[in-house]
């Protein structure tokens, strides 16, 4: 004769769930705070991508950098502008000549990858790398400017800078 | 006996899981928090990163961006708690914290100041680069003061607020007040006590008297930099603001009711432009395009412009040559002979002597022609009345003439002739009464310089039998010893009777009746062209008949004509501007208080005006001149001409409508009465009008146009100077109507001033008239602006008399309507504030 007996359930205790419930609450206080730390990181890379592309569009498109009458050796401090939002194109041409490198140091960005172009009815020019659509960050800016080609030719144009981390 | 046989299960098992889930935690615990401290780490360093890159970033912007450059930026005060310095090494600008540091480029680190926690300033000053110059250090200061628009009942209040936030964010040291910017007062903060960048002080200035006032204001920071405002108001009695800023200077008006209610009411200021500019400084002349008349409504706190006009203040010079009136007589510039004729001989024309007055005493003087079948006729002086004959010298024959009660005047009577019935003659005679007089170098100077000489008299025509059938006339000539020019027009060309000459009055058709009773008339004609020098001239009137006889009827000895003249006058005016833009601006300025001014109402007004350093249009909203006056006219015609000169009159700006609510006959008996205050118009008829009140209209209305055929209209016309059972009586002011020039009979009656009885004085007559024959068309204008009056005598009788000699009187008494122009002297109470000058 087979014997049946009633045994109880020793995994789904009250005090199973009481413990479940508080590895469940540290488990999930870990991970939200862990998520927080990442997210403020994150916050802080764009908003200082933001800052960088301000300053370097700002600089370029209201300044005729430094020194006054810069070439690709000398520059200190890009600018491209001889009256505030008017591209001296000339010196856009010059800034071609200044290597990637050193215009990655000179803005301060060699963590990043740039990209600046110029477009205008006449003209579609680009300094730097292809945009990488794919970055973890980017940053993107446009300006309205004038582009003055120093023949008496003056376009309205657009200045577009990108900025972006792997 | 109890058996305890087993061990708990889940004591042991929820052990296990504590340690577990402890270990579990304190593991992790320990990433996380390395995991928060690292992101802290990474917020300062961004932060210490920012801080570096912003500070470089304005800088090199600063240097790049030239000389002018200023811009104000933001740094924090810490670092999450932590303090940071800002160093300058080898072109970069380091942040260090708590040992760490972050860098940024920039292309100078020569300038001069200091970065501050909080707010800066950068400036590029001829590529010099200052930090938080000091004026940028200073707090904002702002002051403002209520009401808006202040009185002199007022409180004034000025308050003070400071912000020195953005300007070094300094605790805020105090704020003073000054009208003088050399003794200033502590004002106590707001709050109490100086201890924020931002704080406020106010200070109660009480009750100020109307001027111009400016306060400053200064507040320090605990760094020391102070700054200045300062606020400048105006405390008028209406508390008004400034209507145009283009305008610089502006009068105060305040007009008061006290008496009676007013609408419409006309306002006129005299004001001398040239003394205002000569006061505020302004070198420059008036400019009389600039007057505008503005009114400060005080409940809605706006300016809304009136319509102006100015009038330039004509200076009247007068001359009288002298006509050898009676020396007792010089009271007046008319000849009027109440004691007498003056003369020391007789020798009529100009080649004559100067020995007064001169009549034709033989055929041979006939002055308007005459011919061998002459007439008896005597010209007379004094009072003929009684006298019933004609006679060589003092005729007889005649009946009684017809004369006005004053019978002090010259007479040409001709006439008693008596001739055969069927054979007839042809009569023709004339007579006249003349005089010598010289016009003076002053005098023809005058005339040179654009005056105008006047001469004029009165004349009357009597039909001494009321059966004068032919023709008559009344002639007047003036002129030098080259020629005697006829005055007058021509009223006989085309008529039964005529000549060749020019006359005063005729009678030239066939009525057979004759005209029954007296015609009266003033002539007046400016004899201007004929005075070509300073000299000797002759004047002289009469009349002349002209019986052809194709008369059945004949003639007897009782018909003549009687030409009665007397008030005899030459008068030399002159008019001169006194306005002088640069030396003496003196304008009447007219507008009107709009719409209903109450009892005890005070309307507050500014006459704007400004020189010609800035001049300025005319205004285009311009007052109405007649609208000021209170006219009173007469017209003088029957029933169907009256008809005809209202239908006329519908569109004019004195009327707009009537009614007629009678008809009269031959003699018209015009029941017309309106009283409509719409249209500020009274037509008015003859005695059986209804009862019009005039005292309380007038203070209402500014048009009053009487229409009325009577003969007798001192009895008819409220004006008439005594009371009817119908009528009021009003001052001294007789009624007259003019046969011609209208303005002679004002000048010559225009010795008092007439006011109309309103308890005080209501009405200044100011002797201005236009004559309007019903078709807008002013026909006549005379103003005297230096006064005068009217005094109204004389006029036409009944319009029978129209009838008797239409050729004439058609042109003269029946087309016009007469507008006797007053002034109103019964102003409200008119105060004046000082100038003010427009300063912002």
């Amino acid at each position: 004769m087979i014997r049946w007996t009633k045994r109880k359930g020793q995994t789904f205790t009250p005090d199973f769930f009481v413990s479940a419930i508080i590895f469940i609450f540290i488990l999930n206080v870990s991970y939200l705070a862990w998520n927080s730390a990442q997210d403020i990181g994150s916050d802080f890379e764009t908003d200082y991508m933001q800052k960088k592309v301000f300053y370097i569009t700002d600089m370029i498109a209201r300044t005729p950098g430094y020194p006054y009458g810069w070439n690709s050796t000398t520059v200190e401090l890009i600018g491209l502008s001889d009256s505030s939002n008017m591209i001296n194109y000339s010196k856009f041409l010059e800034l071609q000549n200044v290597s990637y490198g050193g215009m990655t140091f000179l803005w301060g960005i060699s963590d990043y990858d740039f990209n600046l172009t110029i477009s205008g009815e006449t003209t579609y020019e680009t300094i730097g790398k292809s945009i990488d659509n794919n970055a973890r960050y980017i940053t993107p800016i446009e300006r309205v400017v004038l582009i003055d080609y120093g023949n008496g030719t003056i376009d309205k144009g657009y200045l577009k800078y990108t900025l972006w981390k792997i | 006996m109890v058996y305890f046989g087993k061990k708990g299960q889940s004591g042991l098992e929820f052990m296990m899981l504590s340690i577990f889930l402890l270990v579990l935690f304190t593991s992790s615990y320990s990433i996380i928090n390395k995991n928060g401290v690292d992101v802290l780490d990474y917020k300062r360093n961004y932060l210490a990163t920012s801080i570096s890159e912003k500070i470089a970033y304005e800088t090199n912007m600063a240097v790049t961006s030239g000389s002018g450059y200023l811009k104000m930026f933001f740094i924090p005060y810490d670092i999450y708690g932590y303090d940071y310095n800002i160093t300058f090494s080898r072109r970069s600008v380091f942040v260090d914290w708590v040992g760490n540091s972050q860098a940024s480029h920039i292309v100078t680190s020569n300038f001069s100041g200091m970065f501050l926690k909080g707010y800066n300033y950068i400036e590029n000053d001829d590529g010099v680069i200052s930090l938080n110059p000091a004026y940028t250090q200073s707090p904002s200061i702002i002051m403002s003061y209520i009401p808006k628009y202040p009185r002199p009942e007022d409180d004034v209040i000025i308050q003070i607020s400071a912000d020195d936030v953005y300007n070094g964010n300094k605790n805020i040291y105090g704020c003073y007040l000054s009208d003088d910017e050399v003794i200033w007062t502590d004002l106590a903060a707001i709050d109490g006590t100086y201890n924020a960048p931002i704080e406020s002080a106010s200070i109660n200035l009480g009750n100020m008297s109307s001027s111009t006032y400016t306060y400053y204001a200064r507040c320090n920071d605990t760094d020391g930099f102070m700054s200045m405002d300062e606020v400048t108001f105006r405390v008028s009695a209406s508390g008004s603001g400034w209507w145009n800023s283009d305008w610089k200077y502006r009068i105060p008006i305040n007009i008061t009711v006290d008496d009676y209610q007013r609408y419409n009411y006309p306002v006129r200021l005299r004001i001398n432009f040239t003394q205002q500019l000569i006061n505020l400084g302004d070198g420059f002349s008036f400019d009389n395009n600039s007057i505008r008349i503005v009114e400060w409504d005080s409940g809605l706190e706006v300016n809304i412009e009136s319509p102006v006009n100015y009038k330039e203040i004509i200076k009247i010079d007068k001359y009288y040559p002298d006509l050898w009136d009676m020396t007792i007589d010089t009271g007046t510039t008319r000849v009027d002979f109440t004691n007498g004729v003056n003369q020391t001989g007789n020798t009529f024309g100009v080649t004559g002597d100067d020995d007064g007055w001169d009549w034709t005493d033989s055929a041979i003087l006939a002055p308007y022609g005459h011919n061998d079948a002459q007439a008896d006729y005597f010209a007379y002086f004094g009072d003929p009345d009684g006298y019933s004959d004609f006679d060589t010298d003092d005729g007889s024959g005649a009946l009684k003439p017809d004369l006005p009660s004053d019978s002090k005047y010259l007479a040409v009577i001709i006439g008693n002739r008596l001739d055969d019935v069927n054979t007839g003659d042809d009569i023709l005679d004339s007579g006249a009464w003349g005089t010598k007089f010289y016009i003076d170098a002053e005098m023809y100077s005058a005339i040179e310089a654009g005056g105008k000489a006047y001469f004029s008299f009165d004349y009357y025509a009597d039909d001494l039998d009321d059966d004068l059938e032919e023709g008559a006339w009344i002639k007047a000539r003036f002129g030098d010893s080259t020629v005697m020019n006829y005055l007058g027009s021509d009223l006989d060309t085309g008529h039964p009777y005529s000549d060749n000459t020019l006359e005063i009055w005729a009678s030239v058709d066939n009525p057979n009746n004759g005209w029954d009773d007296l015609v009266a008339g003033v002539f007046k004609e400016d004899v201007s062209r004929y005075i070509t020098s300073a000299g000797w001239y002759y004047l002289d009137f009469g009349g002349k008949v002209d019986w052809m006889d194709s008369d059945s009827n004949g003639h007897s000895t009782s018909e003549g004509l009687g030409a009665y003249f007397d008030n005899v006058e030459l008068m030399i005016k002159k008019e001169t501007s006194t306005y002088n833009n640069a030396q003496n601006a003196t304008l009447d300025v007219y507008f009107k208080l709009e719409g209903t001014t109450e009892v005890g109402e005070i309307r507050n007004y500014y006459l704007y005006f400004g020189s010609d350093n800035v001049s300025k249009p005319a205004s285009i909203i311009t007052m109405d001149y007649d609208v000021e006056y209170f006219h009173i006219g007469y017209y003088y015609t029957n029933a169907s001409k009256m008809e005809t000169a209202l239908d006329a009159l519908m569109t004019d700006r004195w009327i707009t409508s009537w009614i007629r609510t009678n008809t009269g006959t031959v003699s018209p008996n015009i029941k017309v009465s309106t009283i409509d205050p719409d249209v500020n118009v009274v037509i008015l008829g003859q005695s059986d009008s209804p009862t019009f009140t005039l005292s309380s209209w007038i203070q209402k209305n500014n048009t009053l146009i009487i229409f009325s055929p009577s003969k007798d209209l001192t009895t008819d016309l409220p004006i008439s100077g005594y009371s009817s059972s119908n009528h009021e009586k009003y001052g001294e002011l007789a009624t007259t109507a003019y046969t011609e020039h209208i303005e002679t009979e004002l000048s010559r009656n225009s010795m008092n001033y007439g006011y109309l009885n309103l308890g005080s004085p209501g009405i200044h007559t100011q002797s201005c008239v236009e004559a309007d024959e019903g078709d807008n068309q002013v026909m006549i204008s005379y103003c005297d602006y230096y006064g005068g009056a009217i005094s109204l005598n004389n006029y036409p009788s009944t319009s029978s008399e129209t009838s008797a000699y239409p050729s004439a009187s058609s042109d003269i008494l029946e087309r016009y309507i007469w507008k006797l122009l007053f002034e109103r002297t019964n102003q409200p109470a008119i105060s004046f504030g000082m100038v003010e000058e427009y300063i912002g």
